[in-house]
C-alpha cells in the first residue's frame, strides 16, 4: 500500500515536470508548412519605464520604447553625425539663427487606434510647432523646457511641411536638441488622450500593450514608408543584470541591453551571441571640491593627482577573462569619440601625472609636514578627507577605495566613503562634500556642462569657475565650423585639465549583448531607431 | 465577535496615525528635490518659474504640517497622493501590482506549508531519530541560505542548465495553466524554502510541547488510534504558534518580496517599492508603507480571529 502511494507520487511529480518541461521552450516554427514565420525582437532591459509621455521621459527605459513609437526631427548616431529621421532636409542661413526643416510628405500617425481611426492624417509643420512649443510651456512640466526656451526664439510653419526656428543666438547645439524632441500629435493634447496609457505617434513601430513591470510590446506600423524588418518589438524589463545575462544564454531575449562586467566572460564564450561595445565612452571622474580649504591651490590638487596612479587603477577595475575593452584612461572630460575627444596627447601634456615623490615634493614646499603617523599636517591640522561616491556603481565604490589606499600610502588620510545615491546628488549639488566621484556627461554638450560656469544649472565641477574657460567654451557653442568649435573645447579643456579641477579616470565602454541572428543591428543603442532608411533591424 | 473585531481595528487607528507622522517627516527630512524628481530634468536644470508651477501645484510650498495634515485628510479618503516619478495614482499603482504580489505569496505559502507541515509532524513524532536530524538540518539549511542566492541558484539549474523554466517574467491563469504555473514555480519555490524553514521548526517544537500534554496521554490512555491523536487532538493545537508565523510572513509578503521579485523579475509590490526607493519617488514610498502597515495590522486582526475558532479556551476567555 506505502509501496503504491509512492509510486503514485513519483508519477505525479514526474507528470508534472514532462507537463512543464514540454512549454518550457518556445514553439518553433514547423518547417515548410508554408506559414510566415512572425519576426520577434525581443530587449532585455533593466530600467522600468517610468513614463510614456513623450515630453517628460529622460530615463533609458523610456526612450528605447518611446523612440521606436515616436519620431524626432533628426537623429543623432554614435560619431555625432546627425541623419534625418522626421525631416527631410534642414538647413541653417549664414545669420546662423535661422534653421529651416523640410519634413518627409509620406509620414502618417499611427492608424488603428480610438484616437485617429483608420483615417491616415499626415504629420506636419504645424504638428512640430505645437510639440516644441508644448515642450516650452513651463506649466506642462517638460524635461527639456529649458534646454529649449533658453534658445529658442521663434518657431514659424512656412507651409505644411516646412518649419523655421529662429534661435536667440547662434547655437550650434540645435540640430543636438531637435534631436532629442519626440513628437507627438496635437489632436492627442485636444481630444484629452492619454499617451501614457495609449502612446501614438508616427514612427515604424506602433504600440501595442504595456504589461506594467513585465513588458512593452510593439507592431509594426504597415502604413509607414520603409517595410519594418520586425514584425514585434518586445521590450522586456528585467532588473537584475545577472538575470538578464541568463535570460541572454538561455535565448529568451535577443538583446541584452547591458552585460556586466561579471558577466562579460560568460557571454563571450558563446557562439551565438556578440558583445558590441556602446561606441561612446562614458566619463567618471573624482573630482575636488574646489571651495574647500584643502582644494583651494592648484598645486595642492595638482600634487595630490601625482600621488594616483590611475593607470593602474583603471587596469585592475576592468580586467576580465575575455580580454575585452571595457574602458580607457582618461584625461580630459571629453569622450574620445566626441569633438576635440581625441586631443589626448594635449591633454595628457597638460596631466599631472604619475609622480607621488614630486607630489610630496610640492605639497612640503606648501608648508605641509609628515607627522609621527605619517600623515601630512599644517598649523595642527592634518591633510584629512573623505571621497564621497554614491551607492549606484560598485565599479565606482571601488574606485574611491583604490584611490583613498593610494593617498593614504602617501601620506594623506583619505577615507572612502559610500552614500546613498539621493543624498550624494543632493551633497554635490550643496557642496557638502571634499572629493566626490560621479560620471555621465558624454553627451554632445556635455562638456560645456562639465567645465562651464553656469549657476542654473547642477554643477559637476563644484566651485570651479574660470572666465577663461567660461569664454572658449561660449564662443565654441557660437562657432558653427565644426573644426574651428574642436579648437575651442580642446583649449578650454587643456586649461581644465591643468587646474586638476577633477582627475578624469575612464572612458567606460557598456557591452550590449546581441544573438547573431539579429540582423542590421549596428550601433549596439536601441536609444536609435530599429528602422530608418540606413538601418533595418530584423531577425533570421 | 464582532464587537472585538471593530473595537481592534478601531484600536488600529492610534497605530497608523502615529506611522503616518513618522514616515512623513523621515521623507521630509530626506536628502533629494522632489521638483527635480518630478520634472525629472536632466543635469538639474530648472528654472526658477518652473520651480515655482510644480511647488504650486503639488503643495511643495506649503509649510510641514499643513502638508502633513493634507496628507492625512487625503488619505482618509483612501488618496495616498500621486507618484513624482511617474505621475501616477499611488492607491491604484500599488493595487495594479497587488494580485502578482497575492499570486506568488499564496503559491510559496502552499508550497512551504506542503513542505514543513509533513516534515515538522515527522520530526516531531519520531524525535532524536534520524527523520529528526534530517528536519532539523533541512530547517537550517533553509534558514541560512540567502533569499537571492538560492534564487540565482534556481535559476542557473532549472532555467539555464536543465531549460524545464523560464529565467524570469510572469504569465497569467488566462495565457494558460502551463505557462502561469511555468513562471510560477522559480520565484515561489525560491521564497517558500526560508518560510518552510521556519515553520517547520516552530511546527516540530510546538508538537513536541503538545505531545507531552495531558490530554493527548487521555486520548491515546482512551485507545484512539494515533492518527485520530496526532490529527484530531495535537495538530490543531500545534498550530496556534504556527499560525502567528504565518500570519507574519503573510503580512511582510504583502508588502512584496523585495528580493525575489526582483531577480525574478516579478511585476509585484516588492518591485514597486524598490524602485520607489531608488527613484526617491516618496509619495510612493509612503503610500506603500502605509498599506504595508494597515495590512500587518488587520492580518494580525484575522489571526486573533483565527485563534478562536483553533481554541474555544481562547473564544472563552476573550467573552470573559
Amino acid at each position: 500500500m506505502r509501496k503504491s502511494k509512492l509510486i503514485s507520487l513519483l508519477a505525479l511529480v514526474l507528470a508534472v515536470f514532462t507537463f512543464l518541461s514540454a512549454c518550457s521552450k518556445p514553439a518553433t516554427d514547423p518547417q515548410g508548412n508554408g506559414e510566415p514565420v512572425e519576426k520577434v525582437l525581443t530587449i532585455g532591459t533593466y530600467m522600468n519605464i517610468t513614463t510614456l509621455l513623450p515630453w517628460k521621459s529622460t530615463t533609458d527605459g523610456d526612450y528605447y520604447v518611446l523612440n521606436q513609437i515616436y519620431h524626432k526631427l533628426i537623429e543623432m548616431d554614435n560619431n555625432s553625425v546627425f541623419h534625418p529621421i522626421l525631416a527631410e532636409e534642414w538647413s541653417c542661413a549664414e545669420d546662423g539663427k535661422t534653421w529651416t526643416f523640410k519634413l518627409r510628405d509620406n509620414i502618417y500617425w499611427h492608424t488603428g487606434n480610438d484616437l485617429f481611426g483608420d483615417e491616415k492624417v499626415q504629420v506636419t509643420a504645424e504638428d512640430v510647432k505645437y510639440c516644441l512649443e508644448f515642450n516650452m510651456n513651463p506649466d506642462n512640466g517638460a524635461s527639456r523646457y529649458s534646454d529649449l526656451v533658453g534658445t529658442i526664439d521663434q518657431i514659424n510653419v512656412i507651409d505644411p511641411l516646412t518649419l523655421q526656428v529662429v534661435t536667440k543666438d547662434i547655437d550650434v547645439l540645435l540640430e543636438y536638441k531637435m534631436s532629442q524632441i519626440l513628437i507627438f500629435p496635437k489632436k492627442a493634447i485636444d481630444t484629452g488622450w492619454d499617451l501614457n496609457a495609449y502612446p501614438v505617434g508616427s514612427n515604424a513601430y506602433k504600440f501595442l500593450k504595456h504589461e506594467i513591470d513585465t513588458e512593452v510590446v510593439l507592431v509594426k506600423n504597415e502604413d509607414y514608408y520603409i517595410e519594418p524588418g520586425l514584425d514585434k518589438v518586445v521590450f522586456k524589463i528585467i532588473p537584475d543584470a545577472n538575470v538578464c545575462a541568463i535570460a541572454l544564454q538561455n535565448q529568451e531575449i535577443d538583446i541584452a541591453v547591458t552585460i556586466s562586467t561579471e558577466d562579460i566572460a560568460n557571454i563571450a564564450g558563446l557562439d551565438y551571441v556578440d558583445l558590441r561595445s556602446s561606441g561612446i565612452g562614458s566619463t567618471r571622474w573624482i573630482g575636488f571640491n574646489v571651495t574647500h580649504e584643502l582644494f583651494q591651490d592648484v598645486d595642492v590638487r595638482r600634487a595630490l593627482t601625482m600621488m594616483i596612479d590611475m593607470d593602474s587603477a583603471v587596469e585592475a577595475l576592468f580586467k576580465n577573462d575575455a580580454g575585452i575593452t571595457l574602458a580607457v584612461r582618461g584625461y580630459a572630460p571629453i569622450p574620445l569619440e566626441r569633438p576635440a575627444g581625441d586631443q589626448v596627447e594635449r591633454y595628457k601634456a597638460q596631466y599631472p601625472g604619475y609622480n607621488p615623490e614630486e607630489g610630496k615634493r610640492i605639497l612640503e614646499s606648501k608648508g605641509w609636514k609628515l607627522n609621527s603617523n605619517g600623515i601630512y599636517e599644517k598649523n595642527g591640522k592634518t591633510f584629512s578627507f573623505n571621497i564621497q561616491v554614491g551607492n549606484n556603481d560598485p565599479l565606482r565604490e571601488n574606485l574611491a577605495v583604490i584611490v583613498a589606499t593610494q593617498l593614504k600610502a602617501n601620506g594623506i588620510d583619505a577615507t572612502a566613503q559610500t552614500v546613498e545615491w539621493g543624498k550624494h546628488l543632493t551633497d554635490l549639488t550643496t557642496g557638502n562634500f571634499d572629493m566626490y566621484i560621479v560620471g555621465g556627461y558624454s553627451s554632445l554638450d556635455g562638456p560645456m556642462k562639465i567645465m562651464h560656469t553656469d549657476p542654473l544649472s547642477f554643477s559637476p565641477n563644484p566651485g570651479y569657475s574660470n572666465p577663461q574657460v567660461d569664454a572658449l567654451l561660449e564662443q565654441a557653442w557660437r562657432t558653427v565650423d565644426g573644426d574651428e568649435r574642436a579648437e575651442l573645447l580642446a583649449q578650454a579643456a587643456e586649461i581644465f585639465v591643468h587646474d586638476a579641477v577633477f582627475i578624469t579616470a575612464y572612458f567606460q565602454y557598456f557591452q550590449t549583448g546581441v544573438n547573431v541572428r539579429v540582423t542590421d543591428f549596428d550601433q549596439p543603442s536601441v536609444y536609435l531607431n530599429l528602422c530608418a532608411p540606413w538601418r533595418n533591424v530584423s531577425v533570421k | 465577535m464582532w464587537t472585538y473585531v471593530i473595537r481592534r481595528t478601531l484600536q488600529a487607528i492610534p497605530t497608523l496615525l502615529v506611522i503616518s507622522f513618522l514616515v512623513f517627516s523621515l521623507l521630509y527630512i530626506t536628502p533629494g528635490d522632489p521638483v527635480e524628481l518630478i520634472l525629472g530634468t536632466e543635469d538639474r536644470k530648472i528654472t526658477p518659474e518652473q520651480r515655482a508651477i510644480v511647488e504650486a501645484e503639488w503643495g511643495l510650498d506649503k509649510p510641514f504640517f499643513e502638508r502633513y495634515v493634507n496628507f492625512l485628510a487625503r488619505a482618509i479618503r483612501g488618496d495616498l497622493g500621486t507618484s513624482y516619478a511617474t505621475g501616477q495614482d499611488v492607491f491604484d499603482s500599488v493595487m495594479q501590482r497587488m494580485p502578482a504580489t497575492l499570486k506568488l505569496m499564496a503559491a510559496s505559502m502552499v508550497l512551504s506549508l506542503l513542505i514543513s507541515l509533513p516534515l515538522g509532524i515527522l520530526a516531531a513524532i519520531k524525535h532524536n531519530s534520524i527523520w529528526d536530524s534530517i528536519a532539523t538540518a533541512l530547517a537550517t539549511v533553509g534558514i541560512s541560505l540567502p533569499r537571492f542566492w538560492f534564487g540565482l541558484v534556481l535559476i542557473i539549474t532549472f532555467s539555464l542548465k536543465l531549460g524545464w523554466l523560464p529565467s524570469m517574467g510572469s504569465a497569467n491563469l488566462d495565457q494558460g495553466l502551463g505557462p502561469f504555473l511555468k513562471f510560477l514555480i522559480l520565484p515561489a519555490a525560491s521564497l517558500a524554502l526560508s518560510m518552510a524553514a521556519v515553520q517547520t521548526r516552530m511546527i516540530r517544537s510546538s508538537m513536541l510541547d503538545v505531545l507531552g500534554q495531558d490530554y493527548v496521554r487521555y486520548a491515546r490512555s482512551k485507545g484512539l488510534k494515533e492518527r485520530a491523536v496526532l490529527y484530531g487532538h495535537a495538530l490543531k493545537n500545534a498550530m496556534i504558534p504556527v499560525i502567528t508565523t504565518i500570519g507574519g510572513e503573510i503580512g511582510g509578503l504583502l508588502g512584496g518580496a523585495v528580493v525575489t521579485e526582483q531577480i525574478f523579475s516579478w511585476p509585484g509590490v516588492g518591485r514597486l517599492t524598490v524602485n520607489s526607493i531608488t527613484k526617491r519617488d516618496y509619495p510612493m514610498i509612503q503610500g506603500i508603507t502605509l498599506l504595508l502597515c494597515f495590512s500587518y495590522l488587520m492580518i494580525n486582526l484575522i489571526v486573533d480571529i483565527l485563534y478562536g475558532f483553533i481554541d474555544p479556551r481562547i473564544r472563552l476567555s476573550k467573552k470573559d
